[in-house]
């Protein structure tokens, strides 16, 4: 069955059916009960599961993921919320010192099953501390997994997948993408691990994942009226990288233009650019381009669309590659 | 800003108008979401109605003692272009547009 | 929702009504209504939320999710009785803690009966909407089965208990007209055992049905009536004075 929805309704809809399938699973976060989730993502789920089960908790991030590792230790399978992306600052410890480590510690007796969302990256206006992209800090903790899922399908299958795996997965919801609709096919997820080529191309591929696959599909169109064939690859599994799904495109096209959100030192452009460069050595037509947020603190809604990489900065990007 | 108009709900089997008691809250007023809004009776109870939304109310329809059918108009908010939540806003969906052009060498 | 048991194995269903913890308010509602009707849809939900105390409203038997057996012996005054018993161990009252109660119409009248039986139990009652008599008086069952049946035109007390009882579509007439005849076996007499404990009444003043609360007043040691402006039996419920009037005197006798 195929059916139209928004990411926020993907991922609601995955969330109720999860709870519905694994009695051991708990969601719980600031205002994720009886609100529904700042974003509605959890609407409904309180009602129809009980406040036993979709837990409204206090204002403490380091609260709710030492209660999410407390409960992964006891057996459940926590489903945390942190409201914002700037909000698992304070929860950090947990995440590192315990969630990260406990099932490498316990020589995995103790693995610590669980799935943290983070409405992630900027897009919407919001004030600071609330358009924060930090995938590149979660992945370069060891134990953890990474996954941002960029459109409707993704994210119902990925939040699905993400909630069977033994380890700890960090789930980077592109918040501005929360409203935007798309065709979720239920019976068929389709490969669900690595990275997905979301549009096929020769002269140059653009790595992206979260809300910059669509703006960079938009630059990949753009691109087509110059008669430059722009290969889109959605990365979707940020830790670990799918490192033969990105060299195997690049080989393809020989130019890589990678684009996040996050500051650009020690961001995942550089890793990746790295993994090229080891991978694909004497065969890159040009350097690795990135185009990335810039090193500083991400800005307030009214500066966002400096921050943010554009469809021009994306495109100069593709530009100064294929110049090179 | 945006305007946002609800209707008078369906309050039960057959009923198929109600009379406004009481309004609540008046033009101008911020109401958060569930926020009392007026009391309006039937011939079988009386009922609170809640906020739908948050937002500004900008009219309410009909005075104390009017009779208004179930689907009439019976409050308009003026609300922020479509909030994305607590903070923020829902991203608008623009055209593509670009100053920069490509060139293969 | 919760239904525990009455003494003859009737469920009784139990609604958590405002806030979660505070003091305790057990809340009865009226005839051919439920705790839905009756509180939540009225806003009390809100309000008792608002002021913090915890509403446990009670589904009369034959109402909203409580059993609704059949036969009018299953509606003595005295089943009531035991519904309540039932409730009140349920919230685990303690004698001597601070309980209030909220009743309207019936329930108020159910409030009243049993307080007088039982003057520990309750530290201050709140009663909406009662008549100081027996408002099923004169009533003819066979007229009223016969008028459901679309038979006759009923008349008197036994048109104003069709009329109830065919109110609310999701109601049995039936269940409803046994539950009248069976309550009002034991007509209600407000001077039998007056309730001891500080009780206010507050009823519409445009409220027929209940024209004569305030004649109730000398007949208890701690007692007054407030009027609700502007209202009748069946719209006070939302009213905002019946409200603040209503928390205003329980926070004061709960605190």
């Amino acid at each position: 069955m195929t059916e139209q929805l928004s990411t926020q309704k993907a991922i609601n809809t995955a969330l109720r059916e999860i709870l519905a399938d694994d009695a051991k699973s708990l969601v719980f976060g600031e205002d994720v009960g009886k609100l529904g989730g700042v974003f509605r993502v959890t609407d409904g789920l309180q009602t129809e599961f009980g406040a036993h089960r979709v837990i409204d908790t206090p204002l403490a991030e380091s609260g709710i993921l030492g209660m999410a590792a407390g409960l992964a230790m006891a057996g459940h399978r926590p489903i945390p919320e942190v409201q914002f992306d700037g909000f698992a600052y304070p929860a950090m410890n947990q995440i590192i010192s315990q969630i990260a480590r406990t099932n490498y510690r316990s020589r995995g007796a103790t693995p610590m099953q669980m799935v943290l969302r983070i409405p992630s990256y900027g897009g919407i206006r919001a004030p600071e501390l609330h358009g924060e992209s930090i995938e590149a800090t979660l992945a370069h903790v060891p134990g953890l997994k990474v996954v941002s899922p960029s459109n409707p399908h993704q994210a119902y299958h990925l939040l699905r997948r993400a909630h069977e795996m033994p380890d700890p997965v960090m789930f980077m919801e592109p918040k501005s993408r929360y409203w935007n609709r798309g065709d979720v096919d239920f019976e068929n997820p389709g490969d669900l691990e690595g990275s997905l080529v979301a549009r096929e191309g020769e002269d140059l591929t653009i790595i992206a994942w979260g809300a910059m696959v669509a703006r960079s599909l938009e630059v990949a169109e753009l691109a087509a009226e110059d008669d430059v064939s722009i290969e889109v690859v959605d990365a979707r599994w940020l830790k670990p990288l799918d490192e033969d799904g990105l060299v195997a495109s690049v080989a393809k096209t020989g130019r890589a233009v990678i684009v996040h959100e996050a500051p650009r030192t020690a961001g995942l452009g550089a890793e990746i650019g790295q993994l090229l460069t080891e991978r694909l050595w004497g065969k890159l037509e040009a350097p690795v381009e990135r185009v990335t947020g810039y090193d500083v603190p991400t800005p307030a809604g009214d500066l966002e669309d400096e921050y943010i990489p554009s469809i021009d900065r994306i495109l100069f990007g593709v530009q100064r590659s294929l110049e090179y | 800003m945006a305007e946002r108009s609800f209707p008078l709900p369906d309050l039960g089997e057959g009923l198929i108008e109600a009379t406004i008691l009481e309004w609540l809250v008046e033009p101008g007023q911020w109401v958060e979401r569930n926020t009392p809004l007026v009391e309006v009776e039937t011939t079988k109870s009386a009922v609170e109605l809640p906020s739908p939304i948050a937002g500004t109310v900008k009219t309410t329809h009909g005075e104390d003692g009017d009779t208004i059918n179930v689907g009439d108009t019976l409050i308009t908010f003026e609300v922020a272009d479509e909030e994305a939540g607590i903070v923020g806003t829902v991203p608008q969906e623009k055209k593509k547009e670009r100053r920069v052009r490509l060139s293969k060498k | 929702m919760l239904r525990v048991r009455s003494a003859d194995g009737t469920r009784i269903a139990l609604h958590e009504v405002g806030a979660s913890d505070g003091p305790r308010v057990l809340m009865l509602h009226g005839f051919a209504s439920s705790s839905q009707s009756n509180w939540v849809d009225a806003g009390w939900g809100r309000a008792f939320e608002e002021a913090g105390l915890r509403g446990i409203a009670m589904d009369l038997r034959g109402h909203g999710d409580s059993d609704k057996p059949r036969g009018e012996n299953a509606y003595e005054v005295e089943r009531f009785k035991e519904d309540v018993d039932a409730a009140l161990e349920f919230i685990d009252a303690v004698p001597g803690e601070k309980i209030g109660c909220l009743g309207y119409s019936m329930g108020a009248r159910l409030a009243y009966r049993y307080v007088g039986e039982e003057p520990g139990v309750f530290a201050a009652l709140a009663l909406g909407g009662l008549p100081a008599g027996e408002p099923f008086e004169d009533i003819d069952r066979q007229m009223a089965d016969a008028a459901l049946r679309g038979e006759v035109e009923p008349t008197g007390g036994t048109e104003f208990v069709v009329q109830l009882a065919k109110m609310l579509p999701e109601a049995d007439p039936t269940t409803l007209l046994d539950l009248a005849f069976g309550v009002a076996r034991t007509p209600f007499d407000p001077s039998v055992h007056p309730p001891v404990s500080p009780t206010l009444f507050m009823t519409g003043d445009k409220d027929d049905r209940a024209d004569d609360t305030e004649t109730m007043v000398p007949l208890l040691d701690d007692a007054r009536f407030e009027p609700i402006p502007g209202r009748n039996h069946i719209n006070a419920i939302t009213s905002r004075k019946f409200k603040a009037g209503v928390i205003e005197f329980l926070q004061s006798h709960l605190g």
